[in-house]
């Protein structure tokens, strides 16, 4: 950017948000940061992030009182959003509360903006549901459905960007599966993938809808945050659609999963003694009866594990790979790194296993099944 | 093979009425089944009828018996109430060969290995048929019969009372064993206490086992003209059989839901009446796959 700006991001609580705005912060060309947090206060905010309280689902004034909307109204000249309700098990309904309405306010919000130039809103490569194929980051509109309501909430928001602010200068950058810190393994939240590891520990994962072959793209969190910060300032461009994610680096599912094993077995060493077999890949019909009888005549903790697999594992049966040639462009001049994903994924199951010795002291499935069911 | 089942049948409609299901009568429908027979003989008295039936269908020369092998899945099913003070050591074994009068056969019980102790005695009696060039023939006997009042469902199975007994013998005619594999997961020996983990393991765990077990044998799953059951819920069977790239007809499905789950005996019981159904063929390739309490995974393929 060429002179100083003032930036909005919305979600900064998140697991991204919070990456952000530190990284943002860490910017000479930004004067001022607006974080925007709702149900958990930001306690890591310096001088010039400021934390204001908000609700995008709430109404045209983002949830903030009177005279904050005023102060940033005037002031903001760039906005990232975040805000999203990412529960994949949630109804529809609730889950447009915040992915679609939140869209529409944040339009609303924008064009009362005297000095915005831009607005990068964050999507999901998922926002493809069911397709299958090479989806490319222009490409948006579809009727092959929906694994979850998280992913059709996703794409309900998208359309209304595009329905509604093409007289704004919005970027969307779709992010595939966000699993933690390249170096360290670090989880900041976790998500369904990383519940599905634990139930696979446990020995509660026999079968996985999809195929060997499906691509499972993954992308680790602070390479993602750093891009962001990037496409959100120095590569920013107006309409764009930028896929942020693993692309050709994509593992097979089958690969992943022997991966994930070898892990287990390397750093919980005890876990062969279980002998626990490699999950089967099963067709979702097959996986959705199993789903069905588990539903029908399980106990809790055996629904919670098989809900797990069940919230996005089926999209592994509709493989697809995500091109993602422009975003890399964009990001060409920054120079970023991106670790081997192979890498990144051993760091983050070595984490999960490893923060899981009470269960191997008490020897239960049923506490993992349990913690997964309520986190 | 002969088998005996008690004439009592307790639809689960009733079951569920006299508070013998853990889930609900209309899951239990679901899930393939239509009740269990339930017996007010001990264990031992259902072993023998089948044992005699065996013997007297198939012409048995009671004498050319080399061994018996008897196998009970639960501890009550390896005594006999004699009334006695030293009935523990009163064996059902010992008792089917007298009354049986099976003069030449030594005896063996067969326990720890639940519902697939039937196919563990048959692998035992080609181990002793191979070890012993003098042996020829071995009668495999298992009879399991739960207390009185016993819950019926079992990991969401509905479990019968009842009895199967087979031959083994050295060029058999028909049945020809081509292969047994069994897998053990010492790991699940408390089902009690991981129940769901060993429902997770049961369908990854088959699919290995069936896989090798045709490995072996250098052949497909298309191979395989018929797959005969153990009687655990067809909705299991529905999830499995695509594991294992079988379609569902060529499963066996008549006995699930009108015998249920006859513990040891099922599938050698289903074994006799697919034979008399006429759905087995000479020189089918058949698959008998089975699981058991104690963790184990047992698959047996024969040539028809």
């Amino acid at each position: 950017m060429a002179c100083s700006h003032t930036f909005l991001v919305t979600g900064a609580t998140g697991a991204i948000g919070r990456r952000l705005v530190t990284a943002l912060t860490d910017r000479t060309d930004i004067d001022q940061i607006y974080a925007l947090t709702h149900l958990v206060p930001l306690r890591e905010c310096t001088g010039r992030a400021v934390p204001k309280h908000g609700d995008v689902s709430r109404d045209g004034d983002l949830g903030l009182t009177p005279a904050d909307a005023a102060l940033l109204k005037r002031t903001v000249t760039g906005i990232v959003h975040l805000a999203a309700d990412t529960r994949f098990a949630a109804p529809l309904d609730e889950l447009r509360r915040t992915n679609v309405d939140g869209i529409t306010n944040l339009l609303a919000f924008a064009r009362q903006c005297r000095t915005l130039d831009r607005i990068l809103v964050l999507s999901t490569t998922h926002v493809a549901g069911r397709r299958t194929g090479v989806i490319f980051e222009e490409e948006l509109e579809h009727d092959a459905g929906f694994v979850n309501a998280y992913e059709a909430s996703k794409y309900e928001g998208e359309i209304v960007l595009r329905s509604k602010g093409c007289d704004l200068p919005v970027a969307v950058c779709r992010l595939s599966t966000v699993v933690g810190d390249s170096v360290t393994g670090e989880i900041a939240r976790r998500g369904a993938i990383h519940h599905a590891v634990l139930a696979l520990y446990a020995g509660l994962a026999p079968m996985v809808p999809g195929r060997e072959d499906s691509p499972v793209d993954l992308l680790a969190l602070d390479e993602a945050t750093a891009a962001i910060a990037v496409l959100a300032t120095d590569a920013f461009r107006p309409a764009a659609t930028w896929h942020l994610c693993g692309g050709q680096s994509a593992l097979a599912a089958g690969d992943l999963l022997d991966l994930t094993m070898a892990v287990i077995h390397q750093h919980r060493p005890s876990w062969r003694r279980r002998a626990i077999e490699r999950p089967a890949f099963v067709s979702l019909e097959t996986f959705e009866l199993f789903r069905h009888s588990v539903d029908q005549v399980g106990d809790p903790a055996m629904r919670a594990a098989t809900s797990i697999v069940a919230q996005f594992a089926p999209q592994l049966a509709f493989p697809k790979r995500f091109d993602d040639r422009q975003c890399r462009t964009a990001l060409g001049a920054a120079g970023l790194r991106r670790s081997p994903i192979r890498e990144v994924w051993t760091q983050v199951v070595k984490r999960l296993v490893q923060a899981r010795t009470t269960v191997d002291t008490t020897g239960g499935a049923e506490d993992v099944a349990t913690a997964i069911g309520r986190e | 093979m002969a088998y005996a089942l008690p004439p009592t049948f307790i639809d689960v409609r009733d079951l569920e009425a006299r508070g013998l299901l853990e889930s609900s009568a209309d899951a239990m429908e679901e899930f393939g089944f239509r009740g269990v027979h339930v017996s007010d003989r001990p264990a031992d008295e259902l072993a023998l009828q089948a044992l005699q039936q065996l013997i007297e269908h198939d012409s048995v020369d009671r004498e050319s018996i080399d061994l018996l092998l008897y196998a009970g899945a639960i501890p009550d099913s390896h005594r006999v109430a004699a009334g006695g003070r030293l009935d523990e050591f009163a064996y059902p074994a010992a008792r089917l060969q007298y009354e049986a009068g099976l003069s030449r056969a030594v005896t063996i019980g067969v326990s720890q290995t639940g519902c697939t102790g039937l196919v563990t005695a048959a692998a035992l009696a080609a181990d002793h048929l191979r070890a012993h060039s003098e042996a020829n023939r071995v009668i495999c006997v298992s009879a399991d019969v739960l207390p009185p009042g016993a819950r019926r469902e079992i990991i969401y199975n509905l479990v019968s009372d009842g009895a199967c007994a087979l031959l083994v013998e050295r060029h058999a005619a028909r049945n020809r064993i081509l292969a047994l594999r069994r897998i053990a997961k010492g790991y699940y020996w408390n089902p009690g206490g991981c129940r769901n983990e060993l429902v997770a393991a049961y369908f990854p765990t088959a699919r290995t086992l069936v896989s090798a077990t045709l490995r072996d044998l250098g052949l497909t799953a298309d191979n395989v003209a018929l797959v005969v059951p153990h009687n655990v819920s067809l909705r299991s069977w529905q999830i499995l059989l695509p594991l294992l790239g079988l379609p569902l007809d060529r499963l066996f499905t008549d006995n699930i839901a009108a015998k249920g789950h006859v513990i040891a005996a099922d599938n050698f019981i289903n074994l006799k009446d697919a034979w008399d159904s006429g759905r087995i063929h000479t020189g089918d390739r058949l698959l008998l796959f089975n699981f058991g309490f104690g963790a184990n995974w047992s698959c047996l393929a024969l040539e028809a």
